[in-house]
């Protein structure tokens, strides 16, 4: 082929430019520090990078879910726990009724013990978590009225409240009041009317029924332990994969930097080797041989 | 004696001074663009019968020098042709490359301030709100969340529809106005090609700018030329002449009332379509009506599946007073109008009632609960729903196809500008191999003509001493 100058210069200006622009592109990834800059850098990568920031934004609200839920189980928990010493206290006091060995002046003041426990497991029932009734259903901010009334009436409702804590993986977190203490309210409430009456056969009946009232609570109690396993199963997994899909991520956005840095130092060498035979290639004439 | 001998000399002392004066023009235009190198064709001029005085006949014919038969210009008409080609597919890719590398700029993924991440916080924003359903700042938080989403869909719609496709249209006018002047200048040359041809003369230089004018006018149109006898070059553009001639046909633009008004190309005088077929102006045509247009599609699709599956939930909900939204000024989060024919980005904002009584979102699926977040849990989960009007995707996957799809498109066309560049590069230093000028042979030719030039000087210094022999020295008889 028959060189001219023309398709030298063009083909030296074509090479340089290349070299350069390789040159710039490797030092944009270098000094970002990001393989990906634009969608058509490699636009699968970039669609899964895509999928990996997405599931870390996921990962991050369910992590943030079952924390939440897991304190509110917590507060749940730790109420039904009183609600069961208080109970077993007031069994306690029935035994000694039911066995009529009290002096019939003191059925008085067992019957006011009972009252007074029977107020605390109203006062444990309208206990609130983070500025919400934990056993009102859904009634959970009305400070006017709270889940049980003095008379241990439940003014709450049967609404579940739920936490995301996977996709399309729901929870019920909240144990509405009438189904933790409504029983309970009504056994003491009963047998404080028995011990005031004096009616130890009554009150041996009642005591019965308090048995029963705790087996509920027991249950009710390990429910909620079942479910705090589970979340605590969820949140380990949650970091795992957590862990897993941002260093999936980084695999797919970031740059290797010992790579990059080797690929930076032979473009800028391409670079200068081209400059290097532009200079020598451009001087050679036959000027310089003619007189 | 006869004077034959100076009038060889004189000969090639003009012939030789005028191959010099053509390695001049040579050298001069060596970097000029569209320049072919000028070659002079030497020839002998016809014998005269030889005589030795006495006899006619006998010692053949006497040689009487050379002239300069005719200066051409080395051109390889094939390899104009598929430059020209090349120049079109070139012309056209190189203009997608640009236009969708800054349409990149605007889904810049990935990224922490997309449209992307817009979603991903207005999702994460529903799911506090089914948290803390009583809260108003969850209720604040996803109107401003749901409000920057709309921000962003409308900031990219306002630059795709007005900003992008109308800097289109108007390159359209550009362009078609180039293609005018172009096929007008063409005109002017065929005229004067013409006229020299006419007269018997090559007209190389106009031939350069003839086919300058054609690498260009080839980079923005898809372009069949035919050489005529007469020397002109018609030009046909999708089969239909735009220069003929001494006659350039113009393309105009027109408004297409069907296409929003924007310009469609016609033949000047007519409504005829003008098939560009390709290159730059082919490229806006189909960017504007084609990928952008389909992009704006696609975003409103998105928008449209968001707003209609949030409402839909939300409608049914209710609110913090327990009241249901249902019937309300409250019942949308989106304002969008009810068939998808009517909607457009443009208009589409978050419910200002809601924004001025955030109360008023329906985080409750059942009356009178405040503590119920069911509702907003349903909204916050339409993200892993697949939408029917999605064609069966989830938005964040539509999402990705869109921004796939757009990368796919800006890398493809990226890759053959590259393609095509190499192939005009190659065709273009072949052209360069036969067209271009090489200094070092020029300087060899000059150096060739001047001892030709030299000698046949030396010639005229000969035969001038031989006449003064002849003339002065021989004798004083006969003065």
């Amino acid at each position: 082929m028959r060189v001219t100058e023309t398709i030298v210069v063009n083909r030296l200006l074509a090479d340089i430019a290349a070299a350069d622009q390789r040159r710039l592109q490797t030092h944009l990834q270098m000094s970002s520090g990001r393989r990906l800059l634009r969608p058509s850098d490699d636009p699968i990568g970039v669609v899964t990078a895509l999928r990996y920031r997405s599931a870390l934004t996921e990962i991050k609200a369910f992590s943030a879910n079952i924390g939440e839920a897991r304190d509110w189980l917590d507060a749940t928990e730790s109420a039904l726990r009183n609600a069961a010493a208080i109970l077993q206290r007031a069994r306690e006091v029935a035994v000694l009724g039911a066995n009529g060995i009290v002096a019939s002046g003191s059925y008085g003041a067992l019957a006011e013990e009972i009252r007074t426990l029977r107020q605390e497991i109203i006062l444990l029932g309208n206990s609130a978590h983070a500025g919400r009734y934990l056993f009102g259903g859904h009634q959970t901010v009305d400070p006017a009225r709270p889940p049980f009334d003095a008379a241990g009436n439940y003014h709450g409702d049967a609404g579940a409240i739920l936490r995301e804590i996977g996709p399309g993986v729901t929870m019920q977190i909240n144990v509405p009041g009438d189904q933790a203490f409504s029983a309970a309210l009504a056994a003491l409430d009963q047998l404080a009317n028995d011990l005031a009456a004096g009616n130890a056969a009554a009150v041996g009946n009642d005591l019965a029924t308090l048995d029963g009232v705790l087996d509920g609570l027991m249950a009710l109690r390990a429910r909620i332990g079942a479910k705090m396993n589970r979340l605590e199963l969820a949140q380990m997994r949650m970091q795992e994969v957590e862990v897993a899909v941002t260093q999936l991520q980084s695999g797919v956005e970031e740059v290797d930097v010992a790579e990059v840095a080797v690929r930076l130092s032979v473009h800028e060498n391409a670079y200068r080797v081209a400059l290097a035979a532009t200079g020598r290639l451009l001087q050679t004439s036959l000027l310089d041989f003619l007189k | 004696m006869s004077l034959l001998g100076l009038e060889i000399a004189k000969r090639a002392l003009i012939a030789h001074r005028q191959a010099l004066d053509v390695a001049a023009h040579n050298i001069a235009n060596a970097r000029t663009t569209g320049f072919s190198r000028q070659r002079v064709n030497l020839r002998t001029t016809p014998p005269i019968p030889g005589s030795t005085g006495r006899d006619v006949a006998g010692v053949g014919q006497f040689g009487t020098g050379m002239e300069v038969a005719s200066v051409t210009r080395l051109r390889d008409l094939f390899l104009d042709r598929q430059f020209r080609d090349r120049a079109t597919s070139l012309g056209y890719w190189q203009t997608r490359d640009q236009v969708l590398a800054e349409i990149e700029q605007i889904f810049a993924e990935p990224s922490n301030t997309s449209l992307r991440t817009a979603l991903d916080d207005l999702w994460q924003a529903w799911q506090q709100l089914a948290n803390n359903p009583e809260s108003l700042a969850a209720r604040e938080t996803v109107l401003q969340r749901a409000a920057t989403v709309v921000d962003l869909l409308r900031e990219a719609d306002r630059y795709l529809r007005e900003q992008l496709r109308l800097n289109l249209n108007a390159s359209v006018e550009q362009k078609v106005d180039r293609v005018n002047q172009l096929a007008e200048q063409l005109a002017r040359v065929n005229e004067r090609i013409i006229y020299a041809r006419g007269a018997g003369q090559e007209p190389n230089d106009l031939m350069d700018e003839r086919d300058r004018l054609l690498d260009e006018l080839a980079r923005i149109v898809a372009v069949d030329t035919v050489e005529e006898a007469s020397g002109a070059v018609r030009v046909l553009a999708g089969g239909t002449a735009l220069v003929d001639g001494v006659r350039a046909y113009r393309m105009a633009v027109q408004a297409d009332p069907a296409n929003g008004n924007l310009w469609t190309v016609v033949w000047a005088g007519t409504t005829l379509a003008a098939d560009v077929g390709g290159g730059e102006l082919g490229a806006y045509l189909e960017l504007r009506d084609g990928v952008v247009t389909d992009f704006l599609r696609r975003l409103e699709d998105l928008a449209w599946a968001l707003a209609t599956g949030v409402n839909a939930l939300h409608a049914g909900g209710y609110d913090l007073t327990g009241a249901p939204v249902a019937g309300t000024p409250w019942e949308q989060v989106f304002i969008v109008p009810a068939a998808r024919a009517d909607f457009r980005l443009g208009t589409l904002e978050v419910n200002p009632d809601l924004v001025a009584d955030p109360g008023r979102l329906a985080a409750a699926s059942s009356p009178a609960s405040p503590g119920d977040g069911s509702n907003a849990l349903a909204i916050a989960q339409l993200r892993f729903q697949p939408q029917a009007s999605l064609g069966g995707a989830t938005m964040d996957d539509f999402y990705r196809s869109f921004v796939a799809s757009l990368g796919a498109q800006a890398d493809g066309a990226r890759r053959m500008t590259e393609v095509q560049q190499a192939l005009t590069d190659k065709i273009d230093n072949q052209r360069q191999s036969v067209s271009g000028v090489n200094l070092d042979e020029e300087m060899a030719q000059l150096i060739q003509y001047q001892y030709a030039f030299q000698a046949a000087a030396r010639l005229v210094n000969t035969l001038d001493l031989m006449l003064d022999t002849v003339i002065n020295r021989l004798g004083l008889q006969g003065r």
